[in-house]
């Protein structure tokens, strides 16, 4: 048969009842649009979750010393770390390197102690290290240049400690021997935490942490920026290359942030698939009525798919016709629902959905996010599976009702009408 | 679409006969009890015969012509057709067959509903891949000479009956079948439409040399047949030429 022809009468075969395929046609559009609309929502979470993790590692990539993200201890760092972090800004896919100690520490106060984590960087290389870990200057100063005993505590961890500014604070910890060493610090600055910042934090001048860790020139890491962060994975080879030529022999490893937030990732993938499983059952209940609604056509229409026959058209046709019908509803809806997505899309992404004044966090792996609205981001990857999985269920919804229209008998269906 | 219709084991037929039933049998099974639609039946007809397949109603008239046009097969015995044992096709081959050598003329529901009738009197020739062009000029002399030239874009609920059999008629025309079989063709229609229907297959027939089969028990159809064939209780019980 000419596919013209088939196409035409598919085409009209399915406008046939026009009230009918537009509620099927509508619960199509509808639930996929939803699909896609519910995806981009968990989605945008989901973006801004790696980029403050990104934000947090201090970069796409981060070079270590080998084992430090597992251990935290101080015998994995990075020898010579600022002059390393020097020559890897001068390469041309990465934008700044940000070298950093952090250093598990005990913190102690004459009132309390309390664990915590200390970080040591240079505001110099990281101008924009309070907004990246969204905490704000509350009183004093963040950074003291060449006063090795200035430390900013967040409020909740000066609160533990029952100090305020210029009290002292002794940190104990472990140097790269293994030996317990102590620092004496003065509170010089306390620092207001946003919604998804880090409660309790301490933070020092880079030179600062590396004389209290016993680091000498070392760094625990240099976060490294790239222009194009998505290549990360490609260019972590490229920028090892350098680390070995300029390190040769040490234990460093370059990793990208997802490598070093591995529960992180995994989290999302989780949270991701479950969401996907749990629209898959919502649209199922959707191809359920679709079956019916195409079994139903097939149904009223045996004596028409006799006369068919009787004309010539092979079964293998007949099945084709069903199926073609199936595909041109499932089209044409599933772009109608496409459109209904992106405008939700827009709208969301424009104005959000307000969740209240108190907001909405979500944390994952030690990553947090706050917002008092919720957006939507479209991650093409996720959208085209999402449609395709959409695509192939509605057309298997065809199948049973194709193959029962290719069993029929002309006699027999043509006998219906008598 | 190349329509094949498969040659191993044709049967060559006897010399002028296009169609011969040999000894043909049909058994249904109605629940527990067995119908017997046919009973060793035997006919021939050769090229060009307007024929009436004569009978009261369940006497196997319109399972002879479904046998004919490879709608359905013998229990036993033979149905030749074009020197194609119609029992030896499988249901593509069967369709491929109908396609290429019979047109169908049904007593009612002869039209697709969501076509027009030059769509749907085209339907057949799309089927069987003829272009465009070719498609609109085989159809439209017959459209025109079925007096229909003017309502080509109609549907078939804004068509009367006999309009609508018309359309049936030159869709079934339109491939140049071998055979054209009617089954109760003017059964829903008024005396007069049904009578100017026939006048118009037999001069088709005339023109055409075309076989027509009928099964009716319209005595309009048989008037105007030049052979009756009279079927009953699944035997034929009577063979007679007419003219």
């Amino acid at each position: 048969m000419g596919q013209g022809a088939m196409l035409v009468l598919a085409w009209r075969n399915l406008w046939r009842h026009r009230s009918r395929t537009w509620i099927v046609g509508s619960a199509i559009a509808l639930s996929y649009a939803l699909f896609l609309v519910v995806i981009s929502i968990e989605d945008y979470s989901h973006v801004e979750m790696r980029a403050k993790a990104e934000r947090m590692v201090g970069g796409a990539l981060r070079v270590e010393g080998e084992g430090f993200t597992a251990t935290r201890a101080l015998e994995h760092r990075v020898p010579g770390g600022e002059a390393l972090a020097r020559r890897l800004a001068e390469m041309p896919e990465v934008v700044a390197t940000r070298p950093v100690v952090e250093l598990s520490a005990l913190l102690s106060s004459p009132q309390n102690n309390a664990g915590g984590e200390v970080l040591g960087a240079d505001p110099e290389s990281w101008p924009d290290l309070l907004d990246d870990l969204e905490l704000s200057l509350g009183e004093g100063v963040v950074f003291s240049p060449g006063d090795p005993h200035h430390i900013a505590l967040t409020r909740p961890l000066a609160r533990d400690l029952r100090v305020g500014l210029g009290d002292r604070v002794v940190l104990t910890l472990s140097d790269p021997q293994g030996e317990v060493v102590r620092a004496l610090f003065f509170v010089g600055g306390l620092l207001d935490v946003g919604p998804a910042g880090i409660d309790r934090l301490g933070l020092l001048s880079l030179e600062a942490a590396q004389l209290a860790g016993g680091l000498g020139d070392a760094v625990t890491g240099i976060g490294v920026q790239l222009s194009e962060p998505g290549r990360r994975f490609a260019l972590r080879d490229t920028v090892a290359q350098v680390v070995l030529a300029e390190r040769p022999g040490a234990s460093i490893e370059v990793l990208t942030w997802d490598e070093v937030l591995p529960e992180l990732v995994a989290m999302l993938e989780v949270d991701h698939a479950s969401t996907v499983v749990f629209l898959m059952v919502v649209f199922l209940i959707v191809v359920f009525a679709i079956a019916n609604t195409m079994l139903m056509s097939v149904l009223e229409r045996v004596r028409e798919f006799g006369l068919l026959g009787a004309m010539g058209l092979r079964p293998s046709a007949l099945l084709r016709l069903v199926f073609l019908e199936g595909l041109l509803m499932t089209s044409a809806f599933m772009l109608c629902g496409l459109v209904v997505a992106l405008a939700a899309h827009v709208a969301i992404a424009t104005f959000g959905i307000p969740v209240g004044d108190e907001g909405l966090a979500f944390e994952t792996a030690d990553v947090r996010i706050a917002d008092t609205a919720v957006y939507s981001a479209i991650v093409v990857p996720h959208w085209a599976k999402a449609s395709l999985m959409v695509f192939v269920l509605s057309m298997a919804s065809s199948l049973y009702p194709a193959f029962r229209a290719m069993r029929l008998e002309p006699t027999e269906a043509m006998r219906t009408w008598k | 679409m190349e329509v094949e219709v498969p040659r191993e084991g044709g049967v060559a037929p006897r010399e002028g006969l296009l169609i011969e039933a040999k000894d043909v049998s049909r058994v249904y099974q109605q629940g527990q009890t067995q119908v017997r639609a046919l009973d060793r039946v035997s006919v021939a007809f050769t090229a060009g015969e307007f024929t009436a397949l004569a009978g009261p109603s369940g006497s196997g008239k319109t399972t002879l012509l479904n046998m004919i046009g490879a709608l359905d097969k013998p229990t036993q015995g033979s149905v030749v057709v074009s020197g194609q044992d119609v029992a030896d096709l499988g249901r593509s081959q069967a369709a491929d067959f109908r396609l290429r050598h019979v047109g169908f003329v049904f007593q009612a529901y002869n039209l697709l509903p969501v076509l027009t009738a030059y769509e749907n009197a085209e339907f057949t020739l799309s089927l069987q891949g003829v272009p465009q062009a070719e498609r609109r000029r085989r159809v439209m002399v017959l459209l025109d000479r079925v007096g229909l030239g003017g309502k080509l874009d109609r549907r078939p609920d804004e068509l009367s009956g006999g309009e609508q059999q018309r359309v049936a008629v030159v869709r079934a025309l339109a491939t140049a079948p071998t055979i054209v079989l009617a089954d109760e063709p003017t059964a829903n229609l008024d005396r007069k439409t049904g009578a100017a229907l026939l006048d118009l297959m037999l001069e088709l027939q005339r023109e055409r040399g075309t076989t027509f089969l009928f099964s009716t028990h319209d005595p309009l159809v048989m008037e105007r047949a030049r052979r009756i064939v009279r079927l009953d209780s699944g035997a034929v019980v009577a063979d007679e030429r007419t003219g």
